[in-house]
């Protein structure tokens, strides 16, 4: 598989508390990268780090191949845009100045395709009006063509929908997934708002006190989150034989912990069971989504 | 380099305070002249006596200029694209030099030639005008540097504004050391102060070489200094 982001072991220790604990990830091309962590997790830093806002303490990513090391990274960096925590825009310049400047700053000088980015984005009809005089989605879709400026082959999106409201987040997740599906964009995108981050994302990696504690696809998590019936035996061994018999669909979750994706009848279940000389020590539905899987994967303590 | 300069310079263009503080530097340049003919002063040197009030304007100005970046993080967007660390700084730096110099060039044209045509070529030599002009300049660029390295190191408005405060005790050392000259201490640091430098303008500068030198020292310092903070400078 191809990657565009690669991260190994990065550490980012700020005075005496380290955000980044070696944090190790792989972002594929052609993905909607969903990065989940809680507050403080070390989302913003790893980002800030790849957009060379800061600097890792230790550790080392490389950008379409290229490491943070190498001096070509800053060209390499032409490749992304981002949009990190607020929009970066000039509050006293309408929409279009907004992206003439971003054009200058990377050295476009036709400003031919700055109306199809408006258009885009859903702000052509704008005109004179400044940014400081836009709603926070409008400001967001803006920060969001300044991004596209350059045609980037990965897009870098830190809590994009935070304080939108419905309609704003309906509008933000169709463009980024419009962005995704028709120009190959690969995106990472950083939320804490589960359900959302659900309805995009094709993999996962789930961060929590500043390294990355578990990487899966859509469909991994799909597996995972599928609902079914929890057992935990005293012979995991004769439990497959028998289930094997009964032709049910099954995962081996844990050590005589077994998933059964079906509605099985308990009784036959457990005569079976004991037919193998195997005992069901309990048995539970279990139904999980997103939250609950991130909930049980970094446990629910408060990290204050 | 070239393309961050290029934005600043149009950023600049735009806002109306950068405007206004070219427009105020002719302004004053004719309202100087005028007073002085009307004061029946002679002399050519109270043309110096503004450019310490432009350049107190000017850092509250230029500073807030460069702090925007920060406030409105758009340096992240020029950081995101790749461009260095070193270029975003020096692009800043002349921008900064071009906002603080030109207008004073403006105000020493328009100063010269109301002068001129108020007072006439009597009350000056020129050699010495020219040489008060030199140290000023090159003083203003130097307050410039020091607008530049708060701006970029502070990294919030209140690098903005801390330049214009910290003139105030600029000058009053240097007022100190004009009350005090046995204190040689006190003159020596003034000799490396630029604001110190165009307060003593008043007058033909009896040492415009060391001025300039000093000037210059102090802008490559403070440049140089700057440039290695923000090279290493975590962002937010």
């Amino acid at each position: 598989m191809d990657y565009v982001l690669k991260t190994k072991d990065l550490c980012k220790q700020y005075k005496d508390f380290k955000a980044l604990k070696g944090l190790t990830m792989n972002v594929p091309k052609g993905a909607i990268y969903g990065f989940v962590g809680r507050n403080g997790a070390g989302k913003t830093t790893l980002i800030r780090i790849i957009c060379g806002i800061q600097f890792s303490t230790s550790g080392s990513f490389e950008l379409y191949g290229v490491k943070d090391s190498d001096s070509a990274i800053s060209e390499t960096r032409r490749r992304m845009g981002a949009i990190v925590e607020t929009p970066s825009i000039f509050p006293y310049l309408t929409a279009r100045e907004n992206l003439e400047m971003q054009y200058d700053i990377m050295g476009m000088p036709d400003y031919s395709s700055i109306d199809g980015l408006l258009e885009l984005v859903g702000l052509k009809n704008t005109g004179k009006k400044l940014a400081k005089n836009f709603s926070l989605g409008m400001r967001q879709r803006l920060a969001i063509a300044v991004a596209l400026c350059g045609n980037p082959d990965l897009l870098i999106f830190d809590e994009p929908i935070n304080g939108l409201d419905p309609q704003g987040i309906i509008e933000i997740r169709e463009l980024i997934l419009k962005l995704n599906k028709e120009r190959n964009i690969t995106i990472l995108i950083s939320s804490h708002i589960l359900d959302e981050l659900a309805k995009l994302a094709t993999h996962y990696g789930f961060i929590d006190n500043g390294s990355i504690v578990r990487e899966m696809s859509a469909e991994e998590l799909e597996t995972a989150c599928r609902k079914c019936v929890r057992i935990n035996v005293t012979d995991c061994t004769a439990a497959v034989k028998a289930l094997d018999d009964m032709e049910f669909d099954y995962k081996i979750s844990d050590e005589n912990v077994i998933d059964i994706y079906a509605k099985p009848n308990i009784t036959r279940l457990a005569a079976a069971l004991s037919k193998e000389g195997c005992e069901i020590l309990s048995c539970t539905e279990h139904d999980e989504n997103l939250e609950g899987f991130f909930i049980s994967l970094v446990g629910g303590d408060s990290n204050e | 380099m070239n393309k961050l300069l290029r934005v600043n310079l149009k950023l600049m263009v735009r806002r109306k305070d950068t405007r206004l503080c070219a427009g105020l530097s002719v302004v004053l340049a004719v309202l100087g002249a005028l007073v002085s003919k009307l004061n029946g002063n002679m002399t050519w040197y109270d043309m110096f006596e503004f450019p310490l009030i432009l350049v107190m304007i000017f850092s509250a100005v230029g500073g807030l200029f460069i702090s925007r970046d920060y406030t409105q993080n758009t340096i992240r967007n020029k950081l995101t694209v790749g461009h260095k660390r070193t270029g975003i700084y020096l692009a800043n730096q002349i921008t900064e030099t071009i906002f603080f110099c030109v207008p004073v060039i403006f105000y020493f044209i328009t100063s010269a030639i109301a002068n001129f045509i108020l007072i006439g070529a009597k009350g000056a030599v020129f050699s010495e005008v020219m040489g008060n002009i030199a140290v000023c300049l090159i003083a203003v660029n130097a307050l410039s540097a020091l607008t530049t390295f708060l701006a970029m190191t502070v990294k919030s408005s209140a690098g903005g504004v801390l330049p214009i405060i910290l003139m105030y005790p600029m000058l009053m050392l240097s007022v100190l050391a004009e009350a005090l000259e046995d204190v040689k201490w006190l003159k020596y640091v003034c000799d490396f102060i630029p604001v110190s430098h165009i307060a003593s303008l008043m007058q033909p500068d009896k040492d415009p070489a060391m001025h300039i030198c000093y000037s210059l020292i102090f802008f490559a310092l403070f440049t140089a200094g700057g440039i290695a903070a923000f090279r290493k400078a975590d962002l937010k």
